[in-house]
Order: structure tokens, then C-alpha cells, then sequence
């Protein structure tokens, strides 16, 4: 038997209302992110593509997986390198102002991998009871919830990959100076309302306030993919692919960028063969 | 809604009020302090609920003028809460029983011997005004002239920090046994994984357990109110300040998009207990009626885990991490706000209003006695919250975001059941 490692990294958008707003606070009020002028709903989801309503100066969304790993021995060539992953079924973070989790170790539900490539496709799900599928994060016991929890902790190295620094208030004071450059140009009044407010929030620069230490929270979260796989490999890929076994996930989401409402997503996918 | 003036000059016939001069008289002030602390939070709360922020009426500009007129108003209240919870520490650490009573709004004139009016009032003008008098420094330098009454909030922490000093001072009857309470339980930063430093959802909780610690409260709760220097931009004074500057320049027309048709004053029912000089108004509307009285049974549960969380002994941890867990996040944030929300989208039933959150208290909030009866009773009453908001929620008009609370109490209650009734352990069988 073989281990395929799939190791990612990459920008996911998440727009969502942040504490003490309520969970279905639709445009942010007293929390620190804000659906803006123009912009729709905040909603929840955690989308590694195709994100909605795009900040300017805000990292490219979209997850691909940089390196793959055979038994522990890196392959450059490998045809899964660059392939694009996304998480289907609009995945939400689920704290619901702490009544499942406090915010930061919530699960994040559903949990559904999609590797594709060309024409390859790989697709499997963390189901939170495999025996009833339809199981949420209301309904299933809290022992099977529990498992989904983030460990959390504070570290300013998913920061230094991700932005290529580790100082959260320079970040912020040097995109605050791109916005107001910006704000300096602008005559739709639309747009001034939007950069106005993102402005003030990101004059907000206490190292102490969550809005820049939450760019150092590091949340990891590990899934046993437990779904039926479906596999369209017509090169043969994974043609060994072990689909009797569950496949580890372990992704780590850290660099919380909260005017962009982005965080940087990194994790590995393990594929057992025969 | 001033005294009138035979009340004034009965006010000010009466002898001034003392300094205090024994832990009763200290504690009986802390307990004004806290009450007082509590209606001002219920009249930001009210004010902020009370802005329309959603409508799509509104412009850009206006939409953000929105936000912030209610983001900042919302964390002013939390900021009450603050000191409603610092006062809460002081009472601990002196011997005394949390105080988390509040009397109906609006306040029967003289309640407190406080020459404040208090009362809901949709924000806007009259709101403004009014907010900028809570938060005003007080207009006489120290030391002050003594009075029949308190001429600002100020005033009483005034007060309250005298008596502080001259009971547990150096020398003080009380020196060595003022904080007497100091080991009690009681509630800061700390509970919220937070480090001292750390100014999350703009609080900062601090521990009372000496004369140092007691001063430096009181001048926290000062300083957040009215500012330490008569210019400082983070006071409320100067935030009230800057947003009736904002709302005064404001066209009648934007002013009138910013408000939701909020009558003053809202009651589930007429009462008997508050000022009866101000008009109030009682909501018709059945929906509106059964929902608001829901409202203020979950703002009364709420109550009741803060006053277990400071007030009870024969707390576990774990009963006070339930009662921390379930009172600061889901009660304010998943029933309360969204509640007040949803009850702005009801008629009030009188043709012209929308109806809001009452924020009533039928009766005192004290300390349960005994965790296990205090238990069965909070599974009883979100048991009844849940029940009761799914009924509201399938009467026809009630918008759709009410069964997203139902079903948040519901696995909050059994979430509380679990806790209070754990299921037995697994038996092990013998290999």
C-alpha cells in the first residue's frame, strides 16, 4: 500500500458576521465585518472559488494543491500538482454565537473534498454520522460533533507564508493606505460609502483587538472522509485508489484577513492505495 | 419630562444627601449604581434596535451613517454592561448579594434622587439629548457641593468612590475588612479567555478585591462615561457627542429614513409602576404582544444566570462556565438582539407604530438558592422560550427568522437537560 499526499494552500473567502452580532446578521453591525454598500447578504459560507463581492486589495481566492507527496517522497511531476480544491455543498462555519462551539473551534459543515484536474475528478465526504447522511449539526450527538472541534492556537507562521510577513498591524496600516489613496480617486458613491467604512475599521489597529490578533489565530481541523468516492481518473491517476479506507484531511486556517473577509487555507489530503 | 415644580421643590427641601459612612450605605449605593447602569444599557439597546438600517430606501451614505449610529450606539450599551458587571464585582467583593433588579421604565421621578430622566426613546433627537446628560461630566469641579439629589451618574460614583476611601482607607472603620467578599465569585476578563490587556467586544472586566483594584473600577466606569480629560474622543460624552452633531446636520428627510415608526416607551400592558407624567404606549398587536412578553422572559433568564454567576456559592465551575457560556453569547446575541429585530418588523397594533422590544420585569431577579432546583428551572424556562417562540413564529406575517431562534433555544434546553441530567455512564463488559 501507498500514501498519496496532496498538500494545498490558498485563499478562501468567508463572509460572515462575527461576534457579538448574531449568527444570521445579514450585514454586520456590531461585530467587525460588514457586508457593504452594494455588496449581498452575508451568508457563512467558506467559498475557495468564485468568490462574491471581491475587496479590492484583497488576496486571490482559490485553493490548488502545490505538492504531492508519495510515501513520504515529494513527485514535482505528479498530475494532481496544481490541481484545483474545493469544498462542495456550501460549507458554513457552524459557532451559531456559541451555541454549538465558541467561535474559532466550530465545525465547519458540510465537509466535501473535490479534487479536479482536466478532465480527473476525485469527490468524497466527512459525513458526521456516515450512517445517516442526513445527520446536521443539530441533530447528531454531541458525540460525534464534538471530533469537529478546531484545536486553536496563536502563531504568526500561517501569516508569514501567507502574507510574507508576521506584523498584523503593519498589514493592515499598509492596506489602509492603499484604500485611502483609493478613497482619494473615487467619485461613485457607492464605492466611497464601501472604502469609507472599511477604512475606519481598519484604523482599528490595537494589536490587542481581535480585529489584528485574530490575523495570528490559527484554527486546525482534522476529517476522516467517510462518503462514497467518486473517481473520474480516465489517465489512471489513482487508478489504486483504496476506497475501503477513510482518507485523512487536516487543514489548518489561519492569517484571518477580516476586511477582506479571507483567511489562508493549507492542509493535506491523504490517498491510500493498493 | 422634567419634575415639575412642586416636585423640584420638594426635592430640594429635603436635607442633601450624606456621605457614606457604613458598609450598608455603600452597599445600598452600589445596588442604585447597578440599577441605574442596567436601565441606561436598556436605553441604548432600545435606541439601537430603533434605527433603520436595512431598507432599501436607504442611500449608500445613509446605509453606512446606519451602521454606525447603531454599532456605536450598541457598544456603548455593551460598555453599560461593563460597568453593570464592574459595579456587580464591587457588591461581591464588599459582602453583598449581585443587584440585577431594574425598575420600570420610565422611572418614577426621584427613583434614584437622580435629576436624570430615564426612559426608551427611539433614537434620534430626544435619545441624543438625553444620552448626552447621562454621559456628561459632572459640572461641578470637586468637591461637591452636597445636594438633595444626584445631579448626574457621575455624581453617585462620586460618592461611592468617598465612601470607598473613607471606609477602607488607611485608617478607615473598615481598613481590614472592607473587601471582605474579595475571594466570592466574580467575573472579568479572565472568564472569557482574555488577558487583561485584551479589549474584546470593547469590555474590560475588572476583578474587585482591594482598595487599589475598587478605585481603579470606579475610575474605569468614569472615565469610559464621561472621559478622563474633557476632550477625550472615546468617552460616550464625546461619541454621543459626534453623532448628534451627525444627526443634527442630517435633512429631515434622511433623519426620517434612519428611524423605524418606534413609539417611546412600549409596554406589554399598562403598569402601575412607572412615571406617570410620560406617555407610553401598550402594544395590541396578539403577534406583538406574545412575542415581546417572550422577549423579556429571555431577558429575565439572562438575568438570573448572571445573578447565579455571581451571586452563588454552591456553584461548580462547570456551573458557572454553563451559566457564563449560555447568558453572554447565546441569550444576548441569538434571542434578545435577533428578538428586538424581529419585533420591529410587527405593527405595534396602533396604526402607526412598529413594535420593539419592552425590556419589562414583572418581578425582582435574585439569586436561586440551590444549583440543582435553579437547573431544573432554566431547562423548564427555555423549555417554555422555545415552545413559545415556535408558536409565534408559525402565526402568519412573523417573519422567518424567528424559528431560526426557536431552534437555537431548543438545542440550547437540550443542551441545559443534558448538563443537569447526564446520561448514565456505559457499563464496561468484562472481556
Amino acid at each position: 500500500m501507498s500514501i498519496v499526499v496532496c498538500s494545498f494552500t490558498g485563499w478562501v473567502q468567508v463572509r460572515l458576521a462575527t461576534n457579538p452580532d448574531p449568527t444570521d446578521e445579514p450585514r454586520g453591525v456590531s461585530g467587525y465585518t460588514f457586508a457593504l454598500p452594494g455588496e449581498p447578504d452575508l451568508d457563512r459560507l467558506l467559498r475557495t472559488s468564485d468568490p462574491v463581492a471581491p475587496r479590492t486589495h484583497a488576496p486571490p481566492i482559490g485553493v490548488f494543491v502545490r505538492r504531492v507527496a508519495v510515501d513520504g517522497v515529494a513527485v514535482p511531476a505528479h498530475p494532481l500538482v496544481g490541481a484545483r480544491l474545493d469544498l462542495l455543498g456550501r460549507p458554513c462555519f457552524e459557532s451559531v454565537n456559541e451555541v454549538m462551539m465558541e467561535q474559532g473551534e466550530e465545525p465547519l459543515e458540510p465537509f466535501d473534498v473535490q479534487l479536479t484536474q482536466g478532465a480527473f475528478r476525485f469527490q468524497r465526504r466527512a459525513f458526521l454520522d456516515p450512517t445517516q447522511p442526513d445527520a446536521t449539526v443539530y441533530t447528531v450527538p454531541r458525540a460525534l460533533l464534538e471530533p469537529r472541534r478546531a484545536q486553536v492556537s496563536f502563531s504568526t507562521t500561517i501569516m508569514q507564508e501567507a502574507t510574507g510577513g508576521s506584523d498584523a498591524v503593519a498589514y493592515r496600516r499598509a492596506k489602509l493606505a492603499l484604500l485611502e489613496a483609493d478613497l482619494a480617486g473615487a467619485t461613485d458613491p457607492v464605492t466611497r460609502a464601501g472604502l469609507g467604512r472599511r477604512i475606519s475599521e481598519l484604523k482599528i489597529d490595537d494589536p490587542n483587538d481581535h480585529r489584528t490578533a485574530s490575523m495570528s489565530f490559527v484554527e486546525a481541523r482534522h476529517y476522516d472522509l467517510n462518503g462514497p468516492t467518486t473517481l473520474v481518473d480516465p489517465a489512471g491517476w489513482l487508478a489504486t485508489l483504496d476506497t475501503f479506507q477513510t482518507f485523512a484531511c487536516d487543514v489548518v486556517m489561519g492569517s484571518w484577513d477580516a476586511d477582506a473577509m479571507s483567511a489562508y487555507y493549507t492542509g493535506t489530503l491523504a490517498l491510500p492505495t493498493h | 419630562m422634567t419634575a415639575s415644580g412642586a416636585q423640584l421643590a420638594a426635592v430640594l427641601a429635603r436635607p442633601p444627601i450624606p456621605p457614606i459612612q457604613s458598609r450598608e450605605e455603600l452597599i445600598d449605593t452600589l445596588g442604585k449604581a447597578a440599577q441605574i447602569e442596567h436601565a441606561i444599557m436598556c436605553q441604548y439597546l432600545f435606541a439601537a434596535m430603533s434605527v433603520e438600517r436595512t431598507s432599501p430606501a436607504l442611500g449608500p451614505e445613509e446605509t453606512e451613517l446606519a451602521r454606525t449610529f447603531t454599532l456605536q450606539t450598541l457598544a456603548i450599551a455593551r460598555q453599560e454592561m461593563e460597568h453593570l458587571g464592574i459595579v456587580t464585582n464591587l457588591l461581591i467583593a464588599v459582602g453583598a448579594p449581585p443587584n440585577f433588579d431594574r425598575p420600570s421604565l420610565p422611572l418614577q421621578p426621584d427613583y434614584y434622587a437622580l435629576d436624570l430622566p430615564l426612559a426608551l426613546l427611539p433614537f434620534g433627537a430626544d435619545f441624543l439629548a438625553l444620552a448626552e446628560r447621562l454621559e456628561a461630566p459632572d459640572p461641578e469641579p470637586p468637591p461637591h457641593q452636597a445636594l438633595p439629589y444626584f445631579r448626574s451618574v457621575a455624581a453617585i460614583y462620586d460618592r461611592l468612590r468617598d465612601g470607598i476611601e473613607r471606609l477602607g482607607g488607611p485608617g478607615g472603620p473598615l481598613e481590614a475588612t472592607l473587601f471582605l467578599g474579595a475571594k466570592d465569585p466574580q467575573v472579568s476578563n479572565a472568564d472569557f479567555g482574555t488577558t487583561p490587556t485584551q479589549v474584546w467586544y470593547s469590555l474590560t472586566l475588572l476583578p474587585v478585591t482591594d482598595l487599589p483594584s475598587a478605585l481603579a473600577a470606579i475610575r474605569l466606569i468614569r472615565v469610559q462615561g464621561e472621559g478622563a480629560t474633557a476632550t477625550d474622543p472615546d468617552s460616550h460624552y464625546a461619541i454621543v457627542g459626534r453623532m448628534k452633531a451627525t444627526w443634527e446636520a442630517l435633512s429631515p428627510a434622511s433623519r426620517h429614513a434612519l428611524q423605524k415608526p418606534v413609539a417611546a416607551n412600549p409596554m406589554t400592558r399598562e403598569r402601575g409602576d412607572v412615571d406617570p407624567r410620560v406617555p407610553c404606549s401598550v402594544l395590541r398587536d396578539p403577534r406583538a404582544v406574545a412575542l415581546a412578553r417572550l422577549a423579556n422572559r429571555a431577558y429575565e433568564l439572562l438575568l438570573l444566570l448572571l445573578a447565579r454567576l455571581y451571586g452563588a456559592n454552591d456553584a461548580t465551575a462547570a456551573d458557572r462556565d454553563m451559566y457564563r457560556k449560555y447568558a453572554f453569547f447565546p441569550l444576548m446575541t441569538i434571542v434578545v438582539r435577533p428578538v428586538g429585530e424581529i419585533l420591529t418588523e410587527l405593527p405595534a397594533g396602533d396604526g402607526a407604530h412598529c413594535a420593539i422590544c419592552t425590556f419589562e420585569l414583572d418581578g425582582p431577579i435574585r439569586t436561586y438558592p440551590d444549583r440543582v432546583a435553579f437547573g431544573i428551572q432554566l431547562g423548564e424556562r427555555l423549555a417554555h422560550l422555545a415552545t413559545g417562540f415556535a408558536e409565534v413564529a408559525a402565526m402568519p406575517g412573523v417573519p422567518a427568522r424567528l424559528a431560526f431562534v426557536a431552534k437555537n433555544v431548543a438545542y440550547v434546553r437540550d443542551r441545559v437537560l443534558a448538563y443537569i441530567n447526564p446520561p448514565p455512564p456505559a457499563l464496561e463488559v468484562a472481556p
